[in-house]
């Protein structure tokens, strides 16, 4: 595999996760973005509205909007509906929040030059390392 | 990981399996955030109704929170550490009826046992959003913690105390041990502006500062911190709830600097610390104006269900509200709700506020707003608002048309049952 194809940010959690790869450039609001009974995107005007989180590599800056973010996300989990692993830019107080209580790998904290909302697509097949911190590009997606 | 004696103590099973499994996850929650130590949490407001719009497990405070949040269904000892000052943030049901926000005489108890064992296990019931209003102040460099997004910008901002959003499980958790990840805006490097705001509009009424808030949050990303810094009207603490409100709903921002007002903002350079700008901000009344249309629906017509109150309002708004609806009425078959807190209340009924809104036909509701108890506008044929974050929020989890006004253009439209002027 070629060295550009591994991403190396922060452990922060979890161990181990593979999945396609749903990348929210601008993330999900949690009131009114997601529902928690199915996992699915809510948000009005979303690029992704109507897909589902569950089992995706959620591909995300960071949290957005209110303090409810971390509730509605852990909320997900809860219901069966969360996404495997979390991959975040930079990590903040409401995503620690969802990934502590989820217990699901999580990498955080990117270079600059190597930030994941630029580097993954969605549908790229990506395996993360809670542990060591990296996110590894098993297999691209067919650019549209 | 640095740990206290206490911490120690804790993790170790000496204060009770319930504050060892909070220890536990707290530390866990520090890894994932990557904080080396943890820190004395001071103050807390937090929410402890049933959660119903999140959590499935359990059927009563104890077996839901312990389920949900430590793992493992306990009988839970207590909800807050001793040094910790906690009053419980808003809620989903009123402060004394079940009639009058559309509920059930059952889901009603049934919330109020979540609440009541909450107060048995030592927290304040207030029930309100903006707890600096009944006396809950953390001064500066005192640590808290809570779930009203914008009582962080509040906090942060204008007192000058140190606190991060996390979210209800881990306030639960802070509060519980008394302990919370060093981390965020807790520390001082983190602690400056990343991008300097120009105002070029409106600054007197709250509804200015409730769009301008609006506003800005659209132009921020994650982890940005405006500095406020010129062509504003020095708000004070009625107007800072409204800006503060919506900015966190639209945006991440957890800090926003006003020059001349922020006890670590007295100038630019100040705010900047040392760092240089990242960008520069303007916001015109050409985008204010949009996000006025965009917001309000904009066919005039009948409207019958009308509230204010997000956040809850001070007793200077109860007494404005008081004075302008004295001697009129609300029409017949519009409801119209006034949200506030328990102490505001006690306080609006000594002064007589109280009686004239309710003799003009306004309920004054305590403990919550239409986001936790939406079903207080069922059967509405049109909703009219004077919060941007309601309205935000409404539009979508409405079906009917939401128009957005001034508190005055609502106070009129109670009057006539009719949006636009009419």
């Amino acid at each position: 595999m070629a060295k550009s194809d591994i991403l190396c940010g922060r452990p922060s959690g979890g161990k181990l996760a593979e999945g396609y790869a749903l990348v929210c450039k601008n993330s999900i609001m949690g009131w009114n973005g997601i529902d928690v009974e199915t996992g699915i995107i809510t948000e009005k005007g979303h690029p992704y509205q109507g897909i589902s989180i569950e089992n995706t590599i959620l591909v995300i800056p960071g949290s957005r909007g209110s303090i409810g973010w971390s509730d509605f996300f852990y909320g997900c989990h809860l219901n069966g509906h969360g996404p495997a692993a979390y991959v975040l830019t930079k990590m903040d107080s409401k995503c620690g929040t969802a990934v502590v209580m989820a217990g699901v790998p999580c990498v955080s904290d990117f270079p600059e030059d190597q930030d994941p909302c630029e580097l993954i697509r969605t549908g790229d097949y990506v395996k993360v390392n809670g542990e060591k911190g990296t996110v590894e590009i098993l297999e691209r997606s067919v650019r549209a | 990981m640095k740990l206290s004696e206490k911490d120690r103590k804790m993790l170790n099973g000496e204060f009770g399996e319930v504050k060892k499994l909070a220890m536990e996850k707290t530390i866990e929650y520090a890894k994932v955030l990557g904080a080396e130590e943890l820190i004395d949490v001071d103050k807390s407001t937090s929410c402890y109704d049933d959660m119903s719009d999140f959590l499935k497990c359990g059927n009563d405070l104890d077996s839901r929170y312990s389920l949900a949040y430590l793992g493992k269904e306990m009988k839970l000892d207590s909800l807050v550490a001793d040094h910790c000052f906690c009053q419980d943030d808003a809620c989903g049901i009123d402060g004394e009826s079940w009639e009058a926000l559309n509920h059930t005489k059952e889901f009603y108890d049934y919330v109020k046992g979540y609440l009541d064992r909450a107060q048995e296990l030592g927290v304040i019931r207030v029930s309100c959003c903006t707890p600096y209003l009944t006396g809950w102040i953390p001064l500066m460099g005192e640590v808290f913690v809570t779930t009203e997004s914008s009582n962080i910008l509040m906090c942060n901002s204008i007192f000058g105390a140190r606190g991060n959003c996390g979210g209800q499980a881990t306030t639960f958790l802070a509060t519980l041990t008394g302990r919370t990840p060093k981390w965020g805006y807790h520390l001082d490097e983190n602690r400056y502006g990343t991008h300097i705001v120009h105002i070029q509009c409106k600054t007197e009424s709250r509804q200015d500062w409730d769009l301008l808030g609006y506003v800005l949050g659209t132009q921020l990303s994650s982890g940005d911190v405006p500095i406020i810094a010129d062509g504003f009207k020095k708000p004070d603490l009625t107007l800072l709830k409204k800006f503060f409100t919506p900015l966190a709903t639209t945006s991440n921002a957890e800090l926003c600097f006003f020059v001349g007002l922020s006890p670590e903002a007295r100038t630019l350079e100040d705010a900047l610390k040392g760092h240089a700008p990242k960008g520069e901000i303007v916001i015109t009344q050409e985008m204010i104006d949009n996000a006025k249309n965009k917001l309000c629906h904009q066919e005039p017509g009948e409207v019958d269900y009308i509230e204010i109150g997000c956040p809850h309002c001070g007793i200077e708004e109860l007494q404005e509200f008081s004075s302008y609806m004295k001697g009129k009425k609300v029409k017949d078959g519009v409801k119209f709700i006034i949200n506030t807190a328990f102490p505001m209340l006690k306080t609006a009924e000594v002064n007589g506020y109280a009686q004239i809104l309710r003799d003009a036909g306004i309920y004054i509701s305590t403990c919550g707003c239409l986001n936790v108890h939406s079903c207080a506008a069922n059967g509405a044929k049109a909703i009219a608002l004077s919060s941007a974050k309601l309205t935000h929020y409404q539009k979508t989890e409405q079906s009917v048309p939401v128009y957005y006004g001034s508190d005055k253009e609502l106070m009129d439209a109670a009057v006539t049952g009719y949006w636009g002027g009419k």
